[in-house]
Order: C-alpha cells, then structure tokens, then sequence
C-alpha cells in the first residue's frame, strides 16, 4: 500500500508549464489526456478508471508544458484517496487547471467548478460529451456559462476530437494570468443552490423521446429485465469469445500453422541439423521454433483478441456499472461490493491490471478480496485460451464445468475470506453512467494496445517456458526429477508424470500450466483434473509481483501458498472422487 | 421513513441525509423530491432518480436516508 505514495508527486522540470486535468469522475478526462498527450492511457465509461494519476507533454503548449491527469473528484473536500491526490497536486504551482464538465450532468459538475474557480490558479473548462447531451434535448448556453463562470469555456466532444485545439490554445493563453474574480468568494458558499441557478440560467431542456439505449440503460437496472440481460450478456460475450475464436483458429490460425509454418521450419532446421538434441530443442516435441509460434499466436492470440474486443465494448458502453449495481446484493455475501465486479471481469483479461484497478475500491478488505479471488480462480484470457485448445476440441460440457469450478471456488473462497479477514464493506453509492455506444476508433486503439501488449508480455517468457521444457525433456531430466512430484502428481492427481512440467512452467505463465497437457494423450478426468489445477494454480510472475507492489510480500507469499494448497486439493479430490465412482 | 423501506411509486422527499460527502457531491441532499427507479435483489442497493441520472444506494446509507411521501395534489409531475 506504501509504495505508492512515490507516485503522488509527479517530477517537473525547472520552467516548464504545469497543467492539470480535473473533473468529475467519468467525464473524459483520461480521453482527453490521450488526445493532447498522444499518450494512451485506460479509458472507459465508468468512475475509477484513472486510480493514480498520469503525466504527459501537452502537444503544442508553449514551452512543452505538463499535463497531469488527476483523478475524478467531486469536490475539494479531501473525502476520497482520489480527492487527497487532487488536493495534494493543486498546491504545487500550477499555470492552469483545464476542468472537464459533463453537459449531460451539468448541475453536479458545476460543484466542483465552484470549488476551483475560487483559486488563484486561472481555470478554462472544457464541456463535454456535447453530443450526448445535444441528442438528450439538453441545450447550453455558452456564453451565460463562461460570464457566471467568470472562466473560458469550450465546448468539446474529446472521443472525435472537437474543440481540443481551442482548449490547448486557450489553456495557453490564461496560463500564468492571475485571475482577480473576487465577486465569487464574496457571496454566500452554497455552491448546491448556486449550481442549480447556473444550470436554471444557462441550460433548456427539450423533451426528446429515449433512444433505444437510453431505454436499454433503464432496463438494465431493474431485476427484470435486469437479470436476464446481464444473462443474456454473459451468453453473448461467451459466444464471441469461445465461438469466434475457434472459428478464427479453425480457417486461419492452424492451417497456417500445420500446412505452412511447421513444415517450413522442419524443412529449414533439417537442412542444418540432424535429428538429435538440437534437433529437437528446435522443432521437437517442445521445439521452440514450433511452440513459441504455435502456442501464443496459433492456439492463444484468437482468444485474447476477441475478448479484449468484448471486454472493451462493456467498458466503454457503460454497462460494467450496471452490471455491479444488479450483483451488489451478491457480492456482498462475500465481503465485497457489486462495484468490485469490473476488476472481477477484468481478471478474465490478466490479474494485473486488475489488482491494480481494485485501487478504486474503498476498502481494504475489498482489496484484498479481489485481489486474491483473482488470483486463485479466474482464469486470464491466455488461460482460458488454452483451455478451450485442451478442453474444447474433446467436451464442451468438461469446459463449461471448468467455469463452474471458478464460479464455486470464488464464491466459496469469498465466504472464507469474508470471515478472516477483518474489516467492513462499505455500502455501494455510485451514479449510473450514461449507456453509450462504444466509439470505434477509441475501440480499435484500445484493443490494438491491448493486443500488442499481451505480444510484448507473453512472448519472451513464453520462449524461456518453452525452452525449459524442451531441455528438460530432451536431456532426460524431467524423466528423472519425476520421481519426486509421483505422489502428487500420479498418485493424488492422477495425471502422467510427464505432466509435472506443466506445473514448473505455469509458475512463468498461467497458460503454460496447460498447453503442455496438450502433447500428453489424456483421457477426459486427467485434462479436466488438470484444468482444475491449473486454474486455482500460483499466479504468474507478473500477478506475484503486482501482489507485492500492492500489498506487502507477506501478503503475496500467503495468497501463493494458498492457491498451491487449493489447486492440489481441489484436483485431488476431483480426482479421488470420480476414480472412486468409476471403480464402483 | 427511512428510503430503503419507502415502497410508494409516487414521489418523495428527502428529509434527512446521513453526513456524507459523496452523498452531497451526487446530489441526494435534503430536499429533494424524486422517486424509486427499483430495488436489486438480496438486499442490494434501492436506485433512485438524480435529475437526469439515476444514483444507486447500498441498504446501509439508504436506511439512514429519511423520506417523506410527497401527497401530489394537482401537481404535474
């Protein structure tokens, strides 16, 4: 938790402008940040997304100014982590403050506008989402805004990029300019009702029929049709996810794979070397030229794709928050509030950023609660890829039973944790987010980033894996060291011995915990025992190193040993129990 | 009447609000007159109507929130 208050002061250099980026959560700030910055950072349509803050140079501001991307805030009043960073940056010394205002949600917005046009510091706002707000029927009057404002303001559609340049060539102008608007100060402090003048002065409102998403929006938040939408959803993703990635392996990945990249690279190495040891490290059995294309791209990359098209779809339509406030009552079973859902599904994508992510959360306990949850039996999308390589091709129903598993043991594990570990779980207050449909290119931008990213992360250590394994099995050394992992691995488990190297090699990767069960021929127990133990198996190396930046080490090591502990028992008794049955 | 107990479909008024900054920054301040969106199952939050947004409460902070039935009299809603 300590470590990262290095992060609370960002590092200027001498003369350079300073500018921060304010405002509500969940109004576009990071969105606008990426646009001057050219930086990418996660954005998505739902508070908390930004959970510390990000620094970048402003594209065209005088003398290469800073731009900082403060946590969403409500107010000044230092009520939040999020709060107290905003505060904290505030009294640096500031050229400016660009504050991003939400036109469809004026009147709250503007209580946070009050608080910073009190300052010393000049302010230009940015208003945004004009839009969505034009398409609810909400009209703004401009220029009655900036004159009660006493403050510039733009109006702005960041996500296309409308009106950026005039609020960086605005920021520029009011920098360094010590604004002397006294007349605010000096009236009465009750920015509730001064806000409400504002918005009754400047704002017309003109009755618009819902859209269908609006419509859709207020469905989703009743328990019916509630309830069978987020069903429905759930169904929707799977299918993409499951479906189209193996529709994509099917036509494109492995024909590619066994008509064209495997023979080639045979057909190279042969003419360099002859069978042997080098032979096979090369395109063995776990040949690395082989397997460093096969497994990541052939088999993995389909999945990881398609769900990060899915995931970021949910994220920036706004539904991720719906989907928390329907489950609250749930998750509250095990100690964690419904908001918690978004780093839950996140963790289909990769534990990483979602123990960061669970940074939003209020409580430490919550933290905890996920984060461990997380760890033990979500399984990444690299994971579940190969899951549906091992599984898929032989018994969609043992896939299927795979996830329930997760879905028991989380919910199990929730109930336990919610127990031992002390502490309270706040009670959820949240706004619902407008229901929006997704911007394409901000899309195609976010999963491009993802996908690149999930390339750079898993193809070194997924090389190192294989590599392991290749000299393991061709020097004979895994035959020999299997004499040692037999009572657990064959006797309690049930699975070959050959299958201990897919528990030395999940250590690196999640995913390398399964593939290579794909080269051992299984029978259905054994795939699915070992699914089972691949799931709740240790993080990877990047989840225990995020667990320790996080936490603390003791925390890391005591969530890593428990998942070894479940992961063996669990698969045990799976496979204790069906033998048993079988033999009756 | 606490909120998390007011089952009328007409509108309320907020009476008395429990000390919370985030309360006051979504806007359920005392005063307000709005009504129930819905209730989520298994003792999850009660949402209601925020001007054109609609604000979710968790039992606990909802049972503290004190509300009054508002009598509609010819009054257009």
């Amino acid at each position: 938790m300590d470590c990262h208050h290095e992060e609370i002061k960002p590092s200027f250099q001498d003369g350079q402008q300073k500018f921060l980026l304010m405002g509500n959560p969940n109004v576009g700030k990071s969105v606008i940040f990426s646009r001057l910055t050219g930086k990418q950072v996660l954005t998505a349509n739902y508070a908390g997304t930004t959970v510390s803050f990000a620094s970048g140079e402003m594209i065209g501001s005088k003398g290469k100014g800073m731009l900082i991307d403060v946590p969403g805030t409500y107010s000044l009043q230092a009520s939040s982590q999020a709060e107290e960073v905003a505060i904290t940056l505030l009294k640096e010394d500031v050229d400016a403050i660009i504050c991003v205002l939400d036109a469809t949600n004026l009147e709250r917005n503007l209580l946070l506008a009050l608080d910073l046009v009190k300052l010393k510091t000049p302010v230009v706002f940015a208003l945004n989402l004009i839009d969505i707000a034009e398409r609810k029927g909400i009209t703004i009057d401009i220029h009655k805004l900036e004159a009660l404002l006493e403050a510039p303001v733009i109006p702005t559609i960041a996500i296309r990029n409308v009106g950026l340049n005039k609020l960086v060539s605005t920021c520029n102008k009011i920098a360094r300019m010590t604004s002397e608007k006294k007349t605010l100060e000096e009236e009465s402090i009750d920015h509730v009702k001064k806000a409400r003048d504002i918005v009754t002065a400047v704002e017309t409102v003109e009755d618009r029929s819902p859209t269908f998403f609006d419509k859709l929006g207020d469905w989703a938040m009743v328990p019916f049709p509630g309830i069978p939408i987020a069903l429905v959803m759930l169904i929707l993703s799977l299918a993409v996810v499951v479906g189209g990635g193996k529709g994509l392996r099917a036509i494109i990945f492995l024909p590619f794979l066994n008509d064209v990249y495997t023979p080639f690279m045979t057909w190279v190495v042969s003419h360099f070397v002859t069978e042997g040891v080098i032979y096979g490290l090369l395109v063995g059995e776990f040949g690395v030229l082989i397997k460093a294309f096969e497994w990541p791209i052939a088999l993995i990359l389909p999945y990881v794709f398609l769900f990060y098209i899915v995931l970021s779809i949910l994220e920036d339509s706004g539904y991720l928050p719906r989907l928390g406030v329907l489950m609250d009552g749930l998750l509250r079973k095990i100690g964690v509030q419904g908001n918690t859902i978004i780093p839950f599904i996140m963790g289909y994508g990769c534990a990483v950023p979602a123990i960061i992510g669970t940074r939003a959360a209020t409580t430490k306990k919550e933290r905890l609660v996920v984060a461990t949850l997380v760890t033990l039996a979500i399984p990444c999308t690299a994971q579940t890829g190969a899951f549906i390589a091992l599984l898929g091709d032989h018994s969609m129903i043992l896939l299927i039973l795979v996830f329930l598993v997760s879905f028991v043991v989380i919910f199990i594990g929730g109930l336990i944790l919610n127990k031992i570990i002390k502490g309270k779980v706040d009670p959820i207050l949240i706004e619902v987010p407008n229901l929006l449909v997704p911007n394409g290119r901000t899309l195609l931008k976010k999963f491009g980033y993802r996908t690149k990213h999930f390339m750079i992360e898993a193809e070194i250590p997924m090389i190192i894996g294989i590599l392991i394994a290749a000299v393991a099995i061709e020097t004979g050394l895994l035959s020999s060291t299997g004499e040692y992992v037999k009572p657990i691995v064959v006797d309690w488990l049930g699975l070959p011995e050959e299958a201990s190297i897919a528990l030395v090699l999940g250590i690196i990767r999640r995913e390398l915990g399964v593939l290579p069960l794909l080269q051992l021929d299984l029978s259905l127990l054994q795939m699915f025992v070992g699914s089972v133990v691949a799931l709740l198996y240790l993080p990877c190396m990047s989840v225990f190193a995020v667990l320790m930046k996080e936490f603390r080490l003791k925390v890391a090591l005591l969530i890593t040993l428990s998942t070894i502990v479940f992961a063996f028992l669990i698969g045990g008794i799976i496979n204790q129990t069906v033998t048993f049955l079988l033999n009756l | 009447m606490s909120l998390y107990k007011y089952k009328g479909k007409n509108r309320f008024i907020i009476k008395e609000v429990p000390n919370n900054q985030l309360l006051t920054s979504l806007g359920v301040t005392v005063g307000l007159v709005t009504t129930i969106v819905s209730k989520m199952p298994l003792g999850g939050p009660i949402l209601i109507h925020v001007g054109k947004r609609q604000v979710a409460l968790g039992k606990e902070i909802a049972d503290h929130i004190i509300v009054d039935e508002v009598k509609e009299i010819g009054l257009p809603s």
